[in-house]
């Protein structure tokens, strides 16, 4: 395969303008409808097995999560196709499946480092268990949750684009094309078009991130 | 009033932690929870907010058996204040103190004269603190907030787990003073964890010694000090606590009075008028503003009719003075410091009150030691 042409790939993305936002959009959906589930359900996951009468569930939980992290993403999307066929459910469930774990681990870490003698004085004050939850445990978790979704959602980017091989769409459809017709037009613009989604995820998610650390832990107010 | 009925706690099955404690909390009074680690003093602590529940036996708060109760209603009328203090990082002084305020749904204007009282009380300025976050605060400073959350919504009962442990000596003697005064205006009930006996004498009104789970002995400072029921006591009470019972002791309760004065500006032909038919051997000397300076010996060549200002050694009033107000111990101290046989007892204004001597003190400690 020749060196690419950025003259022809502008013209082709000038000209593919709507197919290539089809594709976008495809892989977008994709990342936000697993990410999407993947938090919810992670911090639902997370939050429980923080829970004093739930710790038993730790381990069940936590393991299956790193495992599924260690499988290579391309495994996980094959394993999927006899189970759910082929198209947008068996991606969704792998994405969904591998992301799973940095967003539970993140809601557990973030929870587990709150100060226990803040939890102790909560409790003592006479705070329920809801209340320390939304009133201590999650301002305080929050932006180390959110960095689990940051991270999980730039791997979802990554594994969105591997989806092609089970016919989910996406960008990954652009650049398995650039491979087998050897052709670098359609390779870069696919390979560039996701790195660039996954480099805005990345620095939107920072920013909100860097918003919600609470006032009173950052650094600068330090004494 | 809290009551303890014959309170077990038993921890996996087999475990005695508090072993069928008793005792009473009377109104207004803080009692001291006091003994070695693992002597279940923490453990019945937080029985008293149903953080643990007992396993057998009944606690009464004004009669209301507790275990009734809802558990979260309860701990709302309850302060409680830990060693880890526990302040809420993200929010401010204001927030942290305002929790159970906003958990019991003051209004918020409420809370914020409320905060702004407590700011004062425990000796922070409002203005400058409210706004801050805990990690702006000194452990110290942090402390004094968690005093304040814990008075938050005026609760009558205070329960207070080795609030000042963590603290420098300095700032801790400080708090100390400030939480009596405070407590003297405030007059809450208070159940209070430590495992220093010396804290246990300045803050206790009744202590409660614990061992093994066991309620060893539960009396006034005084009682435990001069009537130790065993060995265990008198061992945790330590060898001197002669010098403790001074600790209970202020000045002004076995000062002598009717100090004998004379101006430093007098001489010695004055004496005669101001010593006649006194059995002293010596005089205060005090200056125009009444504050002490020194001592005449009467012992004095009268001969020459000299100021006083000329034969004796003219000190500096702090140098021999103690406030009435401070303990025996703490003049003791003193004399030994100064290496002074007597030193003389002044009020807030300076003036002189009276006098306390070594050999007042050394008859305290002979008789305490006749009591052990």
């Amino acid at each position: 395969m020749s060196g690419v042409d950025w003259i022809d790939l502008w013209n082709y993305v000038w000209s593919n303008q709507e197919e290539l936002i089809h594709m976008v959009w495809q892989h977008l959906t994709l990342v936000i409808l697993a990410t999407g589930v993947a938090t919810f359900g992670g911090v639902s996951l997370g939050i429980l097995i923080t829970r004093p009468s739930f710790q038993c569930l730790r381990q069940p939980v936590m393991v299956p999560c790193n495992v599924g992290q260690v499988v290579p993403s391309l495994a996980i999307l094959s394993l999927m196709m006899p189970l759910l066929g082929i198209g947008f459910r068996p991606a969704f469930f792998a994405i969904l499946i591998y992301i799973l774990l940095p967003i539970t681990r993140n809601t557990y870490v973030g929870i587990r480092e709150v100060d226990p003698a803040a939890i102790e004085a909560a409790r003592g004050m006479g705070m329920s268990g809801w209340q320390i939850l939304t009133r201590l445990e999650l301002p305080l978790a929050g932006h180390v949750i959110l960095a689990g979704i940051r991270t999980s959602m730039v791997i979802a980017v990554g594994v969105a684009t591997l989806a092609t091989f089970i016919g989910a769409g996406g960008l990954g459809d652009l650049i398995d094309m650039g491979l087998s017709l050897m052709n670098p037009t359609y390779l870069y613009t696919g390979a560039i078009l996701a790195a660039l989604l996954a480099i805005g995820i990345e620095i939107g998610l920072s920013r909100v991130e860097r918003h919600i650390v609470p006032k009173g832990l950052s650094e600068q107010n330090r004494v | 009033m809290i009551v303890m009925e014959n309170v077990t706690k038993v921890y996996h099955g087999n475990v005695q932690a508090v072993k069928a404690v008793s005792f009473t909390i009377p109104d207004g009074e803080v009692c001291i929870l006091i003994g070695p680690s693992g002597c279940g003093k923490t453990t019945l602590l937080k029985m008293i907010n149903r953080l643990i529940e007992p396993t057998r036996g009944r606690i009464l708060i004004d009669g209301q058996d507790i275990s009734q109760m809802n558990p979260q209603e309860l701990r709302r009328n309850i302060g409680y204040a830990i060693q880890e203090i526990g302040l809420f990082p993200h929010l401010t002084v204001e927030g942290n103190i305002g929790i159970v305020p906003s958990l019991k749904k003051y209004p918020k204007s409420r809370i914020r004269q409320r905060v702004e009282e407590l700011l004062v009380l425990v000796g922070l300025d409002p203005a400058e603190f409210r706004d801050k976050y805990p990690n702006q605060l000194s452990g110290g400073q942090r402390q004094r907030v968690g005093v304040a959350r814990a008075l938050g919504a005026d609760p009558p009962i205070l329960l207070m787990d080795e609030p000042f442990g963590a603290i420098d000596p300095i700032t801790r003697t400080r708090l100390q003073d400030e939480f009596l005064k405070i407590q003297q205006k405030l007059k809450k009930t208070i159940a209070f964890v430590t495992h220093d006996m010396d804290e246990a004498l300045k803050m206790g009104d009744r202590i409660a010694l614990l061992k093994e789970g066991e309620l060893v002995q539960c009396d006034t400072p005084q009682e435990l000090l001069a009537h130790p029921i065993n060995d265990f006591v008198r061992d945790f009470i330590g060898a001197d606590s002669a010098i403790k019972r001074l600790a209970l002791i202020s000045v002004d309760e076995i000062m002598e009075t009717g100090v004998l004065t004379v101006g430093l500006k007098d001489t010695i032909g004055d004496l005669g008028r101001v010593v006649e038919g006194a059995s002293q051997t010596s005089v205060a000397v005090v200056d125009e503003n009444g504050l002490p300076r020194g001592w005449l010996d009467l012992s004095v060549d009268r001969s020459e009719d000299l100021r006083i200002a000329d034969v004796i050694r003219i000190r500096d009033t702090e140098e021999i003075a103690v406030n009435g107000s401070m303990r025996v111990r703490d003049a003791l101290s003193k004399m030994l410091n100064t290496g002074l046989s007597r030193l003389v007892v002044i009020d807030d204004q300076k003036q002189l009150k009276g006098e306390i001597t070594f050999f007042t003190c050394q008859q305290i400690l002979k008789d305490s030691k006749e009591h052990l």
